[in-house]
């Protein structure tokens, strides 16, 4: 009853501080405005030929046909704004002009307008066989100049300009077709910021054996994907696969080796890597035997990541080292433990048990009638080559002083000074 | 005049532009053919509708059709668990067995087993569940909740007894404790935080957590109370109160102790001016409690923990009983690239250390039935314990540990020497040599040998009570241990297997002496484990182990233990 109290208790204590509290929320932030990329809806009243005239870049005539309607002459002649860098990185009008042009596609966090691409559709090569008599592998579209890059409208023109008339494919004259509005934003993850190095798709074209790497070796589910929305960031658990084989890489990039991706390495205590990050052992690599002793610190610190695979834990960080511990035993608990082999750990270094057992547990136990001692037979008389071998286990239990017989359950305490001389074990003459 | 003219022409340019039927948007650049590296229809991997035929090829054809990608890591390692789900539950449902069969031989005093009579139970069997459950954010955004419990079915052991002419317990085959059925509540609380609101400040860095809980103070306890802890970067404080609770076992968990106390840390990396130290102080106090009989009891810990590096730490401790020095700590640690680890550590324990735990601090002489008798490992001692282990994994496929530990019995000459805090020293090691991932062997080998009291042994006088030893003569005198284990594995959960035999070597002092017969002083014996560990896809997991050891010197009336467990465990 007074343990329900408690709970009663604190749990009202509880509900009441959370009912006055704000209750955590995230802030997502609002879809960017940013000045540097050109708004297509304030644009929408102007006929997208009008612009993108001739296949060329806008503006690439002397800033036709951007001021050729007046729309933005005044820009052009004023000094630079941020509105030059809508095609510009930067300009710099002294000594010389320098305006070099942005990279296109942009590679900003957000995609605006982005198109109705299903790389599902272009990568089910039956289907592509049956529609247009072909079908395309990822470097078709994704190579630019012998490089990988992202593909631009004039990749999609090699198919999909009228002139083409590939029978089956989509026409490029309305842009509508592809482009309906709305932005898209690009995951963290997939711009790679923070403190990794930029992904180099180049020396990811083959092994350390100039084996070939697939792209869907790390683009696992590409060709699933009905949209650009559902296109993931190549997830680093592809990476582990080869990244763990010392056949595919070299020792210096291996997995464990956080320099191969991050800037610095997290050289404390305490920092492990994410589980993500090893191979999929059953046991991770740094789970070594060293670390399966002394892990205190680390488990603390990433509890979250141990509750990835020790389910039994609620992966929070505050003083949980309980939930695991009261479900894996050490090794040495093998069966022989309980009735041979724990005393002598105990004798050796008490606290490393109390650390997780209290006194009930061993006085639970210890309560219980050995085996050993039988039921019906004679232990009691005839127990003195046992104790003579090691008298240690019966003093555990039994009491030397003498007077001492009294019953705690189904079985008697007898005390060995009933019997015995234990003035020398007392310390006496 | 000039104005109103831009705008009459915008909006006539306008006008026109909207008024255009369809964009005219011509590429008049060819596409380059020369990179447009299509695939002959003939070597296409069809997917899901054949290709037509007699359809034009268009494009050179210059790469070869490969086989899918390998997704097998992937999928394993994806299968972990999703912390970011709101609710998480694991279920284990298990069935163990235990046994110990007579081997008819006597035991070493004469006396056979079973002869007759049911000295003991040859099998013990029950049924065990454990059920785990944790949420986030479920009702409340800051509200995160963790619940853990287990059960178990055991049939009572008994033997008619011929005397009383009733049935009585006999003991089972292998000692335990858990010889009830019932379910044990391990942990189950509620935590609040980031409920503060922002205005407020530090404040909204305070953790509330209230239920059946363990605390890490200047020791760990486990109790239902509340726990308010505010954690900062430089400064985290920690208060709390409840009610003591029993671990592993329901006994005494009626009139456990209240229990209070905190903890104060402060890192001074955080200071304008950097220093790498964090100090700590924890108090920890227990009132007097019935059910242990023991008076409370007030603990504090104080620590500094310097980190010169940032994987070099040096931690120094001293912890104190009800105003006496208890222990003095100190521990070194250090790391290198993750999977190279060092630890030295030390600690002096005074004789006001209490006797096993904060709960159990003073031997109370008049009641002789008090529970901690059964526990009674003698009077606190002064000592010095230390150990020094390493380890570290060699090409990321030799995995080694060494560990060279020690005590130190600082007892002055007029003290009695105890078992149980004599000197020894101990030197173990392991080595793992993992193949290619998927198997691995391992060795180990431990020796511990303990300086026991020299004294002439007691001469067994038959048909009379020998004396008994004094305490610092009796125990082992050591042992040595070697093992080895064959662990094969297909990834993470997935299945593994894991054979683990080992031998084990016991010496005795001589404390005795009978001239008629030899008293042993070694025993000899072994063992072996076998786990089978599988997952049938990425919820449901099966455990089986089975557990012997050999026939055993010290009990020849046995043929040995036999332990079976099996566990289904359902992960969601």
């Amino acid at each position: 009853m007074r343990g329900a109290a408690w709970i009663v208790l604190l749990v009202s204590i509880g509900l009441a501080v959370a009912s006055c509290a704000q209750t955590r929320t995230t802030e997502v932030p609002a879809a960017p405005i940013d000045p540097t990329r050109m708004p297509h809806e304030v644009h929408g009243a102007i006929a997208c030929g009008d612009c993108h005239r001739a296949g060329e870049r806008p503006g690439a005539d002397d800033h036709a046909p951007c001021d050729g309607g007046q729309c933005h002459a005044r820009q052009f002649l004023a000094a630079p704004t941020l509105f030059c860098q809508v095609c510009h990185t930067e300009v710099v009008a002294q000594p010389t002009l320098q305006a070099p042009l942005k990279p296109y596609p942009s590679v900003d966090a957000y995609q605006l307008m982005p198109s109705t691409f299903s790389h599902q559709v272009h990568l089910d090569q039956g289907r592509m066989e049956q529609r247009v008599g072909f079908h395309v592998a990822c470097g078709d579209c994704h190579t630019r100049n012998a490089t990988l890059a992202r593909p631009d409208h004039a990749t999609c023109a090699r198919c999909h300009a009228p002139e083409v008339r590939l029978a089956g494919a989509p026409d490029m004259d309305a842009c509508r077709d592809c482009h309906q509005g709305g932005m898209r934003e690009r995951t963290a993850s997939r711009l790679m910021t923070g403190d990794l190095r930029p992904f180099d798709h180049d020396r990811h074209r083959s092994d350390r054996k100039s084996k070939p790497i697939r792209c869907d070796t790390c683009h696992t589910g590409t060709a699933k994907a009905g949209s650009l929305a559902e296109l993931g960031a190549p997830r680093v658990e592809s990476c582990v696969s080869c990244h763990d084989d010392v056949d595919r890489v070299p020792y210096d990039k291996r997995m464990r080796v956080c320099e191969t991706c991050h800037r610095q390495r997290a050289a404390t205590l305490t920092a492990i890597a994410p589980r993500s990050h090893l191979p999929a052992t059953e046991r991770p690599l740094d789970h070594t035997i060293a670390f399966r002793r002394d892990h205190a610190e680390a488990a603390a610190a990433s509890a979250a990541r141990c509750a990835g695979c020790h389910t039994q834990m609620s992966g929070s960080p505050f003083q949980a080292c309980d939930e695991c511990h009261q479900t894996m035993l050490p090794a040495n608990h093998r069966i022989t433990w309980r009735e041979l082999d724990h005393g002598l750990e105990a004798a050796a270094d008490r606290e490393t048990c109390a650390t997780c057992h209290a006194p009930e547990i061993c006085t639970a136990c210890h309560a219980q009638r050995p085996r050993s001692h039988g039921m019906f037979g004679s232990y009691g008389v005839e127990h003195g080559r046992q104790a003579r071998i090691n008298v240690r286990p019966c003093l555990t239990c039994h009491p030397a002083d003498p007077g001492v017989a009294a019953s705690d359950g189904p079985v008697g305490i007898i005390s060995c000074g009933d019997c015995h001389d234990t003035s020398a074990l007392r310390g006496g003459p | 005049m000039r104005t109103l003219g831009v705008i009459v022409l915008g909006v006539l340019g306008a006008s026109v532009a909207q008024a255009e039927p369809r964009p005219k948007l011509q590429i008049t650049r060819d596409p380059v053919r020369t990179s447009l590296r299509m695939r002959r229809a003939a070597q296409a991997t069809p997917a899901s509708v054949p290709p037509a035929a007699g359809r034009p090829v268009v494009g050179p054809m210059p790469l070869k059709a490969q086989a899918p990608a390998k997704t097998r890591t992937v999928d394993a390692a994806t299968a972990l668990r999703d912390l970011r789900q709101s609710m998480s539950f694991s279920v284990n449902v298990g069935y163990q067995l235990d046994g110990s069969r007579p081997s008819g031989r006597p035991s070493l005093d004469g006396a056979i087993a079973n002869a007759g009579e049911q000295d003991f139970a040859t099998l013990r069997s029950y049924g065990f569940g454990e059920g785990y459950a944790s949420t986030r954010g479920v009702g409340l955004s800051s509200l995160s909740t963790y619940f853990s419990a287990r059960f178990q079915v055991a049939r009572k052991l008994t033997a008619f007894d011929p005397t009383l002419e009733r049935d009585v317990p006999v003991a089972p085959p292998i000692s335990t404790w858990f010889e009830r059925s019932g379910t044990e509540v391990r942990s189950g609380w509620a935590e609040l935080r980031d409920f503060v609101p922002e205005r407020f400040g530090p404040l909204r860095r305070l953790r509330v957590r209230a239920g059946d809980q363990f605390l890490y103070s200047s020791w760990q306890v486990r109790m239902l109370g509340l726990n308010v802890a505010y954690e900062g970067p430089a400064l985290s404080i920690q208060a709390f109160a409840g009610q003591r609770r029993s671990g592993y076992t329901r006994a005494l968990d009626e009139s456990q102790p209240q229990v209070a106390g905190g903890t104060v840390r402060v890192d001074l990396r955080f200071l304008s001016t950097p220093l790498p130290i964090a100090l700590a102080a924890s108090y920890l106090t227990l009132t007097s409690s019935d059910a242990t009989g023991q008076p409370g009891s007030q603990s504090a810990l104080f620590e500094a923990d310097w980190r010169p590096r940032d994987d070099v730490a040096v931690i120094a401790s001293v912890r104190g009983l009800d105003g006496h020095v208890a222990t003095q700590r100190l521990e070194v640690r250090a790391r290198y690239k993750e999977v190279t680890n060092f630890v030295f550590d030390v600690m002096r324990r005074d004789e006001d250390d209490w006797r096993w735990d904060p709960t159990l601090t003073v031997r109370r002489q008049e009641d002789v039935l008090e529970a901690r008798r059964y526990l009674d490992l003698g009077p606190v001692l002064p000592q010095l314990i230390g150990s020094v282990r390493g380890g570290t994994l060699i090409a990321e496929n030799v995995d080694l540990l060494a560990r060279v530990a020690g005590a130190v019995d600082l007892r002055d000459e007029l003290t009695p020497a105890n078992s149980f805090t004599q000197s020894y020293l101990e030197v173990g090691g392991a080595l793992e040599v993992r193949l290619r991932r998927q198997a691995a062997v391992a060795l180990s080998a431990l020796t511990r040998t303990t300086r026991r009291e020299t004294a002439e042994p007691i001469i067994d006088t038959p048909l009379f009570p020998d004396a008994i030893a004094t305490s610092g003569v009796t125990g082992e005198a050591g042992f040595t241990e070697l093992g080895t284990r064959i662990r094969m594995t297909l990834g993470a959960r997935r299945f593994s297997a894991s054979l683990e035999l080992y031998g084990r070597r016991t010496r005795f002092d001589a404390a005795y002496a009978d001239p008629m017969t030899a008293v042993p002083d070694r025993d000899l014996r072994g063992g072996g484990r076998l786990t089978v560990d599988a997952w049938l896809g990425p919820r449901v997991r099966l455990f089986a182990q089975y557990d012997a050891s050999s026939e055993l010197d010290s009990a020849p009336e046995i043929n040995g233990y036999r332990s079976l467990r099996l566990i289904a465990s359902g992960v969601y």
